[in-house]
């Protein structure tokens, strides 16, 4: 017990030190991140995937699909499209201004209303085998599909019409029927449907991210504060175990004493949050609302945290030598683990396989035990495979103890 | 009286002791000489139990302590090369560890062990900033804090100056007149007048030797 509450001691003093140095190595990285963001977005907007259309531009079907695409919430942030001749699309093509263009045959129309397959062709860059190369071919078999079926639909309005005799008002109808296929074909919220699987609640990317703060923060506490548990001198353990306080004991101490500095980390945290988040004009919606008794409860409710990651780190640092191989081991693991488990990137972004990798990594059973939270809910699962890392990480910490001890 | 037999450690291929014997009555200090890495600290380790022994025996008035672990901890203390103590707490938080009491440490500094040693100088200072002499000193005071019948020292005076060396000798004196046994190892030829009796480690085997205040010699057996 004496040794407990002496590395106690020792961690509450080191702890204001910790705690900035985790704030700025936190607040640093979100910075950066948000700064890759902020730049990303903009250059993406000069990135548009710029298609040339070779065509008959007199021709109203034609420009009425080009200028669907043009308008489209999807496409319209994606791609340029410019009518041109072959000419100065090969021209634009050599100088890279474009990444492709489209020809559409002249006879396209007709046999399209005959059933022919007039084929649409995609001319590239040969050298161009980039992913932008593939997009252009994505996004060109887009625009052939659309740009037959809008027609397809029109000329069989008019094939119709002209059938039944009711050429009086084509024009007008004409016209009518591409504002409904405006209306009810294209409109953006009908262009594409979310689906959430079985219906549950989605977190905000607010509130995402906050949980990813507060992960990275905590793995943060693991750089900034694993001195503490890295001894390169192991003469005071080997002492104490010849005096009754074995390996087991010496590492429970400790890894109390690094769940305090971890509790206490998150307590100050967790008081000025509200303020910071009011200050930085972010509003997380699954917080608003909840009111002083309500916050509380959730930062009840994320203690949890605390001793998981309390167990990581302190496994960490016992893997370590010494204090550079420390400081390095417990940085590159909070980066690796942050990274993997979804706290840069949105998890969804990931490939499936790596999604299922996460999901059982601790790093990601907080991510997704945070969310829970967040939303109201709970997960028998993530207890129990927070449990058994807890468990494990201490399990090896004790192995890790032992197995110095006796050198 | 202390009695070792037959004690041998290995590390891989290498012995590092080789059938280790030795003996020593009640309030005499045993120094123990050698070159470096001829195996000194390993012997101090055995013997204080923080590694193990591949066999051999250590006796105190007849009783094994190797087979008596909770004896082993009463009845021996250990000051090692390394600084044993938490370097960033205070002198007196790094006694608290061992002491029962503050009060008991309180009287040991008036009157007692701390006292000798002169620790109360810098007890509110964190063993960070403590000197070697003083880490030192705070490591015997820790040491001895459950009044050890055998005292174990892995090179006291290492980098000490001359005060300190003084200290720490005006201890060991004082703690031999009490009855207590001390086995050292050391480089220092001026901590050999303090001890009653010498041996050489070499070759992981002790041999006694008796040192005439000849240097030479001394250096030429090792």
């Amino acid at each position: 017990m004496k040794y407990f509450f002496l590395q106690t001691k020792r961690v509450c003093r080191a702890f204001p030190a910790i705690l900035i140095t985790t704030l700025i190595l936190t607040g640093a990285l979100a910075l950066l991140c948000y700064l890759q963001t902020a730049s990303d977005s903009e250059s993406e907007e000069h990135q548009k995937i710029s298609l040339g259309l070779v065509g008959d531009a007199e021709d109203p079907y034609l420009g009425f699909g080009v200028s669907l695409l043009q308008e489209m919430d999807s496409s319209r942030f994606t791609c340029t499209l410019t009518e041109m001749s072959e000419e100065e699309a090969q021209r634009a093509l050599e100088k890279q201004q474009i990444h492709g263009y489209l020809i559409i045959p002249d006879d396209f129309l007709e046999s399209v209303m005959s059933g022919e397959n007039s084929k649409v062709t995609f001319v590239t860059g040969i050298s161009q085998n980039g992913i932008g190369t593939l997009l252009a071919r994505e996004l060109a078999d887009a625009v052939s599909t659309l740009l037959t079926e809008t027609q397809s639909g029109i000329y069989a309005f008019q094939r119709f019409s002209e059938q039944h005799g009711a050429v009086e008002n084509l024009t007008s109808d004409i016209y009518d029927i591409n504002m409904r296929y405006f209306q009810y074909v294209l409109p953006r919220a009908e262009l594409y449907d979310i689906d959430t699987p079985d219906s549950s609640p989605v977190i905000s990317m607010q509130g995402y991210y906050f949980c990813a703060l507060l992960l990275l923060f905590f793995l943060f506490l693991g750089t900034s504060g694993c001195h503490l548990f890295i001894r390169s001198d192991l003469s005071l353990n080997r002492i104490l175990a010849v005096h009754g306080l074995g390996p087991v004991r010496q590492v429970l101490a400790e890894y109390s004493s690094c769940c305090i500095l971890l509790l206490l980390s998150y307590l100050v945290i967790g008081a000025f949050l509200p303020f910071i988040l009011s200050w930085t004009g972010v509003s997380v919606p699954e917080l608003s609302g909840t009111g002083a008794a309500g916050y509380v409860r959730l930062l009840y409710s994320l203690v949890p945290l605390v001793p998981v990651t309390g167990a990581l780190l302190y496994f960490l640092s016992q893997c370590a030598e010494n204090l550079v191989s420390g400081v390095l081991l417990t940085f590159l693991c909070a980066i690796g683990l942050g990274y993997i488990s979804g706290c840069f990137y949105p998890l969804s972004f990931f490939p499936e396989r790596m999604q299922r990798i996460a999901s059982v990594l601790p790093t990601g059973g907080l991510m997704e035990y945070m969310q829970n939270v967040l939303l109201g809910s709970s997960s028998g699962f993530l207890y129990l495979l927070l449990s058994g890392w807890t468990l494990l990480f201490l399990i090896l910490a004790c192995l890790i103890r032992k197995l110095k001890l006796s050198r | 009286m202390i009695r070792i037999n037959n004690l041998s450690k290995h590390f891989g291929r290498k012995q590092i002791l080789n059938n280790v014997n030795l003996y020593a009555p009640e309030g005499t200090c045993i120094g123990i000489l050698g070159q470096n890495g001829c195996g000194k600290s390993t012997l101090m380790s055995v013997l204080a139990g923080t590694i193990s022994k591949d066999s051999g025996e250590f006796f105190l008035d007849g009783r094994d302590l190797f087979q008596d672990r909770r004896q082993h901890a009463s009845c021996v203390g250990y000051v090692p090369q390394g600084i044993p103590l938490i370097e960033e707490l205070s002198g007196m938080d790094n006694l608290r560890l061992w002491y029962r009491s503050r009060k008991e440490i309180r009287r040991e500094l008036d009157s007692g062990i701390l006292a000798i040693l002169g620790i109360s100088d810098f007890l509110s200072i964190p063993v960070s900033h403590m000197s070697g002499g003083m880490k030192k000193r705070l490591s015997i005071g820790c040491a001895v804090a459950h009044h050890p019948r055998v005292l174990l020292l892995d090179e006291p005076s290492a980098a000490l100056d001359f005060i300190c060396k003084e200290r720490i000798a005006n201890y060991l004196r004082e703690y031999k007149n009490q009855g207590g046994t001390v086995l050292l190892t050391t480089h220092d030829i001026q901590e050999l007048p303090l001890c009653d009796r010498l041996f050489i480690l070499k070759q992981g085997r002790l041999v006694p030797y008796e040192y005439d205040g000849n240097f030479h010699r001394l250096a030429g057996q090792l």
